[in-house]
């Protein structure tokens, strides 16, 4: 970069030039996590500017993670609330995130896979957006470790949304209504793709589900039926007979992937659950490059699973009842089935009674008040 | 003259983008690697076991506790109180701040102490462990067992043919969870005589050896025999083997 100089002056004038580039190269490479040169970032962030909203959750969930820099506002909530039921971020104005994930369906849809905004058919099942604030991965494959950046994708998808950032962030920065709640969220009028990411996120994160009837026998004075209570024990019981399989206890074996905790009721891990012997969609193993975890995808949370039909990644089975009855089967061996899937060929055995009472057990999981609450209906 | 000062004001720059040289206190690295006849495995890889059974490892997670750094024989530091390793999620390595100074090993212990585990205390929640505490239920990567032994302490899974198979796919599940204070293990002492400066970072590598899981000198684990233990009762005598031999799986680099 530094030519031989012609003369002192000039070489003092050169060296200048560079030192002062070197300096701002350097500190450029000082600063972390940039995003990508697609999203439109412009805003400044402003320190305290809404009105701080105290989180409530249930006494028995666990403190959540929410980030440092994007904390709770009762302004930014209603924003991302607004944001989230907003049909403008579609192209042609006919979707929003709500389409997708819709309160009655415990914010998923009850179609296999989910219709984007020119009626094709997006690739994977539409997840239910119950208890973020808790989730640690994001997306059937784990793509996104953040809520806030999984919602960086959707809006730009070809088949969900269509719209570039660029485009989202001129059509909201120009309805003046929305000026006005950015500036109460965020201290300024200003939109970016950040601003508006992070309002969604805290909308998101106030999505908390633990009021089912299970909660209120488990965590209250209810109780549940006789069937959901033989379901419950199942669903905690290890499968396989004890005179076949040591520590057999005949049952469903649910627990230890969705959870021996009974709050959140997934392991937040990835696993092959036996769906396929020959893979169409290879899950995990697109984001970490392993043959070995091919096939493998997000335990999905039971809560609310009753309203969230039909199930699996790709929605292949339409009750509940097939899914235990998957399980029951023992499911299709392959190369990176998971070892807790350990009854292919033989099954687990339960009866028609026992997948009732499982299916019982599940049904209680349903969270009228969360998927009625009015803070999270469509506002517009 | 000025030309020098410059280079040394870019270099001040450079030094000052990396966070590790501006603290003055050293760090110490532990580092957990599933191995497998003295190589590193590789989660997935079929392999033949002591017995000759092929087998392969889908993965391993364990808690480790009261980790220890000893300035002397009965002297040292609480790095930690619990933590957690999880090979397939790539969660395999600790980081800790430690003051410059001189230290002669490492020890801890393999699962949850009875006073983290809930044991004896009705009142136990795993909610009063918040996120990104390994013990809370967002992560702890499904290592809890709320009705029945607590935590697990360490989770042993994959797949084997008893027939030598060299296909990709092996026909029968393991699955070996251990838990409860019976199964508690102590680990280690491991001995390294370091001279720490400060800012200077000290590595602790350890091995998990899968070979010893299955068999030491002492107790086998023959997958013919038993495939799963999840704390049941009357599995104990397997779940005794098993946690002895888990404890002895680890092994200083």
């Amino acid at each position: 970069m530094i030519r031989v100089p012609a003369s002192y002056e000039s070489f003092y004038r050169i060296s200048t030039t560079s030192v002062l580039l070197g300096l701002v190269l350097l500190l450029a490479a000082c600063k972390k996590d940039e995003p990508s040169s697609e999203v439109n970032v412009l805003c400044e962030s402003i320190p305290d500017a809404g009105t701080p909203y105290e989180f409530e959750k249930p006494f028995f969930f666990p403190e959540p993670i929410i980030p440092a820099d994007n904390p709770f506002t009762e302004e930014g909530i209603e924003l991302g609330r607004h944001l989230f039921w907003e049909k403008k971020l579609s192209r042609n104005n006919v979707v929003s995130c709500g389409s997708c994930h819709f309160p009655s369906a415990s914010f998923s849809d009850n179609v296999p896979k989910s219709v984007g905004l020119y009626g094709d058919l997006t690739r994977r099942n539409s997840m239910a957006l119950v208890n973020m604030a808790w989730n640690s991965n994001f997306f059937w494959d784990g793509r996104a470790r953040t809520l806030e950046e999984q919602l960086l994708e959707p809006i730009e998808n070809p088949i969900e949304m269509d719209l570039s950032w660029r485009e989202a962030v001129d059509r909201i920065a120009g309805d003046s209504a929305y000026q006005e709640m950015f500036n109460a969220a965020f201290g300024t009028p200003c939109v970016d793709s950040v601003r508006i990411t992070y309002a969604m996120a805290q909308f998101i994160r106030t999505m908390v589900s633990g009021n089912s009837e299970f909660d209120q026998a488990q965590y209250g004075p209810g109780q549940l039926s006789l069937s959901a209570q033989n379901g419950l024990f199942l669903f905690l019981a290890e499968g396989g007979d004890p005179n076949v399989f040591p520590g057999g206890q005949n049952g469903g074996d649910c627990f230890h992937c969705h959870g021996g905790a009974l709050v959140l009721f997934t392991d937040q891990q990835f696993h092959n659950n036996g769906l396929d012997s020959i893979f169409t969609d290879l899950g995990r193993a697109e984001v970490n490059g392993s043959p070995f975890s091919e096939g493998q995808f997000k335990t999905p949370t039971l809560r609310n699973i009753a309203l969230s039909a039909p199930y699996m990644h790709d929605g292949r089975f339409e009750t509940l009842r097939e899914v235990v009855e998957h399980y029951n089967s023992g499911g299709h061996p392959s190369t990176t089935i998971d070892p807790l899937m350990k009854f292919q060929g033989v099954g687990l055995g339960l009866s028609d009674q026992d997948i009732d009472d499982l299916v019982a057990f599940l049904e209680t999981l349903t969270d009228e008040e969360f998927v009625n609450n009015p803070d999270f209906q469509d506002p517009h | 003259m000025k030309r020098v000062f410059i280079l040394v004001l870019i270099a001040g720059l450079a030094i000052s983008c990396d966070d590790d040289e501006a603290n003055p206190n050293s760090k110490l690295f532990m580092t957990f690697d599933p191995r497998f006849g003295g190589d590193d495995l590789q989660m997935g890889e079929t392999h033949t076991n002591v017995h000759g059974y092929s087998f392969n490892v889908s993965d391993i997670k364990f808690y480790l506790s009261n980790i220890r750094l000893y300035t002397s024989v009965d002297d040292y530091v609480q790095l930690s109180d619990i933590e957690l390793i999880a090979m397939q999620d790539n969660q395999r390595s600790l980081e800790f701040v430690i003051p410059g100074g001189d230290y002669v090993g490492l020890s801890y212990d393999l699962g949850v102490p009875s006073a983290m585990n809930g044991t004896n205390d009705p009142d136990f929640s795993i909610s009063q462990y918040p996120a990104g505490h390994p013990l809370s239920e967002v992560t702890s990567a499904g290592m809890y067992w709320q009705w029945s032994s607590g935590y697990r302490f360490f989770s042993f899974d994959g797949r084997f043919d008893l027939e030598p198979n060299t296909d990709e796919f092996l026909p029968t599940p393991f699955a070996f969870h251990t838990g409860t204070d019976t199964l508690f293990r102590k680990v280690g002492f491991f001995e390294k005589q370091i001279d720490v400066d400060a800012g200077e970072n000290v590595l602790f590598a350890f091995a998990v050896d899968v070979d010893s899981i299955f068999t030491t000198a002492a107790d086998t684990i023959d997958l013919a025999e038993v495939t799963s233990f999840h704390g049941s009762e009357t599995q104990m005598e397997t779940g005794i083997k098993l946690a002895n031999n888990m404890s002895k799986a680890f092994v200083k680099k």
